[in-house]
């Protein structure tokens, strides 16, 4: 199936917006960053069943 | 991880360690945007780098001294798994040479430039090293010419085709 020219629009659109999105996250400052890593290490420590939980546990601070 | 890096550069103002960098995941987060990881690599250049052995004895006894717990491979510094990595081969070395500056809170560090992030990870090779090059390549790639420079340098071009034949040309035009 091939797609209209208006959904090759909307991804491009939406491309183009993930991009910026990726970027803007990356000129975060690192202190942030890590912050935000440690978010995720809390998300995926508490969702991972016993016996398959990291190696390690969520960091304390950043 | 603030206190901890404080810890390290006492570390090495008392000269148990030499210049140190922070590498891995956390010198990958430095230039895109998060990504999971649970410790932070720090290599460093041992205060004997001429001595055929590494004695771990006088890091360990500081570190134990601040709190320092080990736990597997790492020792865990006020809560964050810090994995002390000494310089193994010339790419690692040449990396913790020319390591940016970098002001972490209130506390001055040193960590990897995002070429010799790229080439640890190529030359690593694990799946996830490869995922993180991937998203690393989008986000922040190096100029090609200085990527190119070491690649040949430390004899990675093998490695760098394998990775471009499976994964793509991120230099490639429309990428």
């Amino acid at each position: 199936m091939t797609r209209t020219k208006k959904e090759d629009k909307i991804l491009s659109v939406l491309r183009a917006s993930k991009k910026a999105r990726r970027s803007a996250l990356a000129r975060l400052p690192l202190k942030v960053k890590i912050r935000q890593l440690i978010e995720m290490q809390k998300i995926d420590w508490a969702t991972k069943p016993e016996g398959r939980k990291p190696r390690f546990r969520p960091w304390l601070s950043p | 991880m603030e206190k901890a890096l404080k810890i390290l550069n006492e570390m090495k103002r008392k000269k148990i360690i030499g210049q140190y960098a922070i590498g891995g995941g956390v010198a990958a987060i430095r230039y895109m945007e998060s990504i999971l990881t649970y410790d932070v690599d720090i290599f460093f250049i041992p205060s004997t780098p001429d001595a055929l052995l590494l004695d771990m004895t006088p890091m360990i006894t500081f570190l134990r001294s601040k709190g320092g717990k080990a736990d597997k491979e790492c020792i865990i510094l006020e809560g964050t798994p810090i994995q002390l990595i000494a310089v193994y081969n010339d790419l690692v070395t040449e990396g913790v040479k020319k390591a940016l500056p970098v002001i972490y809170g209130s506390v001055k560090s040193r960590i990897l430039r995002k070429e010799h992030v790229l080439a640890l990870m190529l030359q690593t090779g694990r799946p996830k090293d490869f995922l993180r090059m991937g998203q690393m390549f989008q986000e922040a790639p190096p100029s090609k010419a200085v990527w190119m420079r070491l690649v040949e340098k430390y004899d990675l071009i093998k490695l760098w085709n394998r990775y471009r034949e499976k994964y793509g040309d991120p230099y490639k035009e429309g990428r």
